[in-house]
Formats: C-alpha cells, sequence, structure tokens
C-alpha cells in the first residue's frame, strides 16, 4: 500500500508538472496586443430585403463615402456579417465574418509594431483557397476597404480595421 | 574561349573560388573589361553588409511571396540584358548571373528594411508604403490606392477572383456576429 500512495503522488506530480509546462498563462504568444475588427459588406443596385434580418445597412455616413469612392457606383451597401476579436502576439488569427459560412475567411497575424503601429500580415481566403496576400501598417481606428469578388449584381467590400492596440511593454 | 567557359570563370571568379590556374586563363578576359573590377567590390561589399545585418537563419515568413518577388527582380534583369545594342563581346547573359545574387541581396534588403520602416502617412490612411500585396493566382491583380479621398482610407481593388453564388454565400437570420480563433503552426500543419 505503501508504494501505491508513492507511485500515486509521483504520477500526479508528473501530471501537474506537465499541466505547468503548457499552461496557456505562460505562452507569450498568447498575450492578447490588441483587438481587430473584420466586416463584410455586400455592394449592390438592387434591394436588399430578400438577403434576411440579419443584414443591416451602413450609416449614411460611411455610405455616402463608398458612394463617391473608386469602389464602384453602386447605390446600396449593406453588413452581411461582423465579427471583433483579440490580435495575439505570436498566432495567426481567423475571422470568419458571417456565422457558420467559410466563403470569405480573413486570417491576420501581427508582424511588426513601431509605436502605435501594428504591421499586420493579411490573408484573404475565398472557399478554402488563399487568394490574396498583404502586410500593411495599421494605426488604432483606421480601416481598409479591400473590394473582392463579385456576387449577384454586385461586389462583396472586406473591411479591416485596428481597433484597439495594447501599449507596448518595455 | 568559348562563351560557356567565360560564362563558368566569370561566376567563379565574383566568389573568389578560382585556382591560380583559371585565374591566368581568366586574366584577358578581365583585362577587356576594367570595368567589372569595381562591380565585383561593389557586389563584395554588398554581400559583407548583408552577412552582417540578417541573421543566419531567418526563414522569410512568406518563402512564396519572397520568391515571386525575387524572381520578378531576375526576369526584369534579364528582359534588360536580352537588348542586343546593351551586350559586349556576346557577355550580355554573364550579368544575369552576377544580377541575381545582387537581386536575392536587394529583396533580403528591402524585406528586413520594410519589417523595421514606418514613414509617416497622412491622418486616417493605412500605411502601404513597404508593403506589398500578392496573389499566387495568376488571374488576379490588384489596385492599391493608399488614399481613396472620398473614403478617406486605403482602398485594394482586386479584380479577377471567383465569382461566389448563393450556395456559397449562405446570408441569413443571425449573419452578424461571425466566427474567430486562431491558428497554431505545427510542422507546416494547421489545426
Amino acid at each position: 500500500m505503501p508504494q501505491r500512495r508513492v507511485l500515486l503522488l509521483a504520477l500526479l506530480s508528473g501530471v501537474f508538472l506537465l499541466g505547468a509546462e503548457i499552461s496557456p498563462a505562460q505562452d507569450p504568444g498568447l498575450d492578447k496586443i490588441g483587438k481587430v475588427r473584420t466586416e463584410l459588406i455586400f455592394a449592390t443596385n438592387q434591394g436588399v430585403a430578400d438577403l434576411g434580418a440579419g443584414v443591416k445597412p451602413l450609416s449614411k455616413a460611411e455610405q455616402k463615402r463608398l458612394r463617391a469612392s473608386k469602389i464602384g457606383a453602386y447605390s446600396n451597401f449593406v453588413k452581411l456579417g461582423s465579427v471583433e476579436q483579440d490580435v495575439l502576439a505570436g498566432y495567426k488569427s481567423w475571422a470568419a465574418p458571417i456565422a457558420n459560412n467559410e466563403a470569405i475567411l480573413v486570417t491576420f497575424q501581427p508582424q511588426a509594431r513601431i509605436n502605435k503601429k501594428l504591421r499586420l500580415d493579411i490573408e484573404l481566403w475565398q472557399k478554402k483557397k488563399m487568394v490574396l496576400r498583404w502586410d500593411p501598417f495599421f494605426e488604432v481606428g483606421k480601416k481598409i476597404y479591400l473590394k473582392g469578388p463579385k456576387w449577384r449584381d454586385g461586389n462583396l467590400i472586406i473591411t479591416v480595421e485596428l481597433v484597439s492596440l495594447k501599449e507596448s511593454k518595455k | 574561349m568559348n562563351e560557356q567557359r567565360k560564362e563558368e570563370l566569370l561566376t567563379r571568379w565574383l566568389d573568389d573560388a578560382l585556382t591560380d590556374e583559371e585565374v591566368r586563363e581568366f586574366e584577358p578576359v578581365l583585362a577587356e573589361h576594367p570595368e567589372w573590377r569595381a562591380e565585383r567590390e561593389s557586389y563584395r561589399k554588398l554581400r559583407s553588409e548583408l552577412v552582417a545585418t540578417i541573421p543566419a537563419e531567418v526563414e522569410p515568413p512568406y518563402p512564396d511571396f519572397f520568391n515571386v518577388h525575387l524572381q520578378r527582380l531576375v526576369e526584369n534583369a534579364s528582359r534588360r540584358d536580352r537588348d542586343p545594342s546593351r551586350s559586349t563581346l556576346g557577355l550580355g547573359r554573364l550579368w544575369t548571373w552576377w544580377l541575381a545574387p545582387a537581386a536575392a541581396a536587394a529583396v533580403v534588403a528591402a524585406f528586413i528594411l520594410g519589417m523595421n520602416s514606418a514613414p509617416m502617412q497622412p491622418p486616417g490612411v493605412v500605411d502601404a508604403q513597404g508593403s506589398e500585396v500578392y496573389s499566387p493566382l495568376s488571374n488576379v491583380s490588384t489596385e492599391v490606392i493608399q488614399h481613396d479621398e472620398a473614403l478617406g482610407a486605403t482602398l485594394i481593388v482586386v479584380e479577377g477572383l471567383d465569382e461566389l453564388s448563393d450556395d456559397d454565400l449562405v446570408v441569413g437570420d443571425g449573419s452578424l456576429g461571425g466566427q474567430h480563433g486562431y491558428y497554431v503552426v505545427t510542422h507546416g500543419e494547421v489545426y
């Protein structure tokens, strides 16, 4: 019996140590350094009522800017999906703006950080195929727009915005 | 001396890899091109600066992106050398050999510098300088509008992507509030 007790203690110690080695709290790659918001917008000249209750029109100000931009002559802009998530220091994150749908996926991974700018490697995936890669610097509150594939009579527009950025540790 | 031999000796001369006998063999060719010595010195200087700057083992995050960019530089250099009016003594092709490592060095240097530089940009604009847009699909073209005046933001226009159908993009109730996660890459596998 005493031997079994020793063996059990040794086993539990090993399990404890193993758990300690892979603890998320000790993985600096899981540090959250900021937040990113990814949105999927549909630009169209037709009605949007049949798209379902889940879509939302954009603000009038943003619609006005989009109409005047080089995206093209569209009259209606609606948001099909949106997701906001943490940016992890050492891992590539993915975002699917529409729930349960992987037709459009965006991945991003932080690369370099200079003062209040964060360089993100962004990949656009369409139907499980990587179609575009880009690596701009982001500042908080500054969005990029990407005029993507056609759908129905219009275009899908993907936006990525750095919502917040933690102060860097020095 | 035939062209192939000249090419071989030139390549190895650039890397200081000629034997004494080969140096004597190559001397007459060098005598006809005294400017090559200065070019080699520039190449040596660039090489040593890169060795001092770049860590011994660094895997570019996106090797295929890196290779496409490098290949574009080499092809552009080769295209310039194919112009008959520029070649001398039929050795125009040889400069492709010299330019390839120099082009590789330039791309690596630009890659490293691009990672560390952040020039000032007007407010409201994502810094696009020093960044690259890349697509593995040959039919896709991109235009980066760093500051679309009307939008007040950076816009990338991508042409050539496959059109999505309603089957691909089922949109309905609850479409807002998408999903997200993160990848852990182990030995090239993503899960």
